[in-house]
């Protein structure tokens, strides 16, 4: 939603109606997860993808059709449906594809519709929400957002489907997991609804606006990362130096990790090699539950932060966390080669390989 | 996925297994817990009563009925003679595990569903939740039965069918047969649980007003004060 978004406004701008569509079950070898969008405008524009390439052009038509009747639609392609020969969707999966007709998202209308609104604003101020949307049932296409502490804008039409939704958000938004979930009640009604959490993005932090810095924030961001560069010496950290950057800061690496609120999903990657930096750096990183901690510097650098940072009271094992040599061992030396060496590195991290 | 080449549409039929076996550790010595009398009525002859009556005038044309014997499995017997008399099509399963948990309960089930043709999909019924009731069981069945809230769903997506109350799963829960395999591999006391973890997307959630279907007797406790009280049969 978070990449389609500057696209569907653009079109609805121009007055062109959009459908979006969205992965909400998967299950066998499905190319693309649950969750993942494709969005569509009456004019043809095609963005996302909900398979990689195999069913796009069954799913653009359903999204005509969609825009025309303003009724949502189901489409699914697998080995056993009909439609997977003729369109093939070769890797042998199985995926349910939701297309609904989308209201106007434009920034400068009134707001067309309460939750897909909250959800926007969650999205631009870096903060978790589960986006519910019944997608069978009587109350068909109804919205519901939810965020993290509990708190809903809009309703599905059910009391207790709320209810129930209220309390699956409560376990899936914080294991950053979507699902389709399906349930009965005594009044004889039935539903299924397409919860969908949308995390903030992973951040990467690099603290030292070097060299390396410059590459390892552009291909951080083409990751999806959302990028923050520190560097008290402003003639580094500067825009022009670091176009991808999210967000420069020019505080004292201290102040600024604390003021980030560094988290589970949070990267940080130290590359100034001067410990003026990197102590006090260190010292609020390593107290903070990192996704990824990495430090430049040779062996001798890293002796000395170690030593500084055992006069700190922080033990061996505190340290043992951070990674150094930072990057997997690619042999390369210019800042390039550092630099994939080190978004390398935070990939196998992230994917659960101890490099 | 089914192998069936017959191009005719297959008659669904849900089993009912009936978990009868255990030797209720948690609970008094004395009797198994299996014949314990509830208003004049063993634990044992209701459940197999509910899961008979839940099971006329089905669409299907010979329903299939497992009761899971264990511990004591003879006295058990015993209690519902009257039942199977009229009900010959109730197979007694006798597992000689029994003391090893649940589990082994449901594979000897399995392993006999799995050789009857047209079993599409098995409940199970533990014989402790004396608050059952018979459309509760309808309705699971009739969930898998209409494919409700099946949209998009293809060959190969079974499903799994959960009663629930106020976010609380509880039993009996209905298995598609694409699931058989799964339960074979449990263990010990391991329920269904880990299975439904796995396959979250494949639960349909039967959302009850009323608790009561889903309390079972854990302990004499639990019967003390008969909380709520039993309905009349």
């Amino acid at each position: 939603m978070r990449d389609l978004l500057p696209f569907i406004r653009r079109w609805q701008g121009a007055g062109t109606p959009v459908a979006l569509a969205t992965v909400v079950k998967a299950w066998g070898s499905a190319p693309r997860p649950i969750g993942a969008q494709m969005a569509i405008s009456r004019a043809g524009d095609m963005q996302g993808s909900v398979s990689g390439g195999c069913v796009e052009g069954a799913v653009y038509e359903t999204a005509q059709e969609v825009m025309t009747s303003g009724r949502t639609q189901w489409v699914s392609f697998g080995v056993s449906n009909d439609e997977a020969s003729a369109v093939g969707l070769t890797c042998g999966g199985t995926i349910a594809i939701f297309v609904e007709p989308l209201p106007l998202l434009t920034e400068d209308e009134a707001p067309a519709d309460a939750p897909l609104t909250t959800l926007i604003t969650a999205l631009d101020g870096e903060r978790p929400a589960l986006l519910a949307t019944v997608v069978e049932g009587s109350t068909l296409g109804a919205r519901m957002t939810l965020d993290s502490s509990g708190d809903s804008v809009g309703s599905l039409g059910h009391p207790q489907l709320d209810s129930q939704v209220r309390h699956l958000t409560a376990e899936l938004l914080p294991a950053q997991r979507s699902q389709l979930h399906s349930l009965s009640f005594d009044d004889g009604t039935t539903y299924q609804v397409f919860l969908h959490a949308h995390p903030p993005r992973q951040r990467l932090v690099v603290v030292g606006a070097v060299h390396v810095a410059i590459p390892l924030i552009q291909f951080a961001k083409s990751l999806g990362f959302y990028t923050v560069v520190i560097d008290p010496r402003t003639a580094f950290a500067t825009a022009g130096r670091f176009p991808h950057a999210d967000t420069l800061c020019t505080d004292w690496p201290d102040e600024a990790l604390r003021a980030l609120e560094l988290d589970e999903s949070s990267f940080v990657a130290l590359l100034s090699h001067d410990l003026k930096l990197d102590i006090p750096a260190l010292e609020v990183a390593l107290r903070r539950p990192l996704r990824y901690l990495g430090a430049l510097g040779s062996k001798k650098t890293h002796a000395k932060r170690l030593a500084a940072l055992a006069e700190r009271g922080f033990t061996a094992d505190d340290t043992a966390r951070i990674h150094n040599p930072i990057g997997l061992d690619l042999g390369g030396r210019r800042a390039e080669e550092i630099a994939i060496a080190i978004i390398a590195e935070m990939v196998a991290v992230d994917h659960g390989r101890q490099p | 996925m089914d192998a069936n080449p017959n191009p005719e549409p297959e008659r669904a039929t849900v089993a009912a297994v009936l978990l009868a076996a255990g030797m209720s550790s948690r609970f008094a010595a004395g009797q198994p817990k299996q014949l314990l009398s509830l208003g004049g009525e063993t634990l044992i002859h209701r459940a197999l009563r509910l899961v008979l009556e839940a099971s006329e005038n089905t669409t299907e044309e010979a329903p299939v009925i497992c009761l899971v014997l264990g511990h004591a499995a003879e006295e058990v017997r015993a209690a519902i003679d009257d039942l199977l008399a009229e009900a010959p099509r109730v197979v007694c399963l006798y597992n000689t595990d029994y003391a090893l948990g649940q589990s082994t309960s449901v594979r000897c089930s399995v392993k006999y569903l799995q050789t009857i043709e047209g079993v599409s999909a098995a409940y199970f019924l533990p014989i402790d939740q004396p608050w059952m009731t018979v459309s509760l069981l309808r309705r699971l069945v009739a969930v898998h039965d209409r494919n409700v809230g099946h949209c998009g769903g293809g060959q190969g997506d079974g499903k799994i069918v959960v009663p629930s109350c106020g976010g609380r799963v509880g039993s009996p829960v209905l298995f598609d047969r694409v699931f058989f395999p799964e339960l074979l591999q449990l263990e010990g006391d391991q329920g269904g649980r880990q299975i439904l973890r796995r396959h979250r997307d494949h639960i349909h959630v039967l959302e009850l007003d009323d608790e009561a279907p889903l309390h079972d007797i854990d302990t004499l406790d639990d019967i003390e004060g008969l909380e709520p009280p039993l309905p009349q049969s």
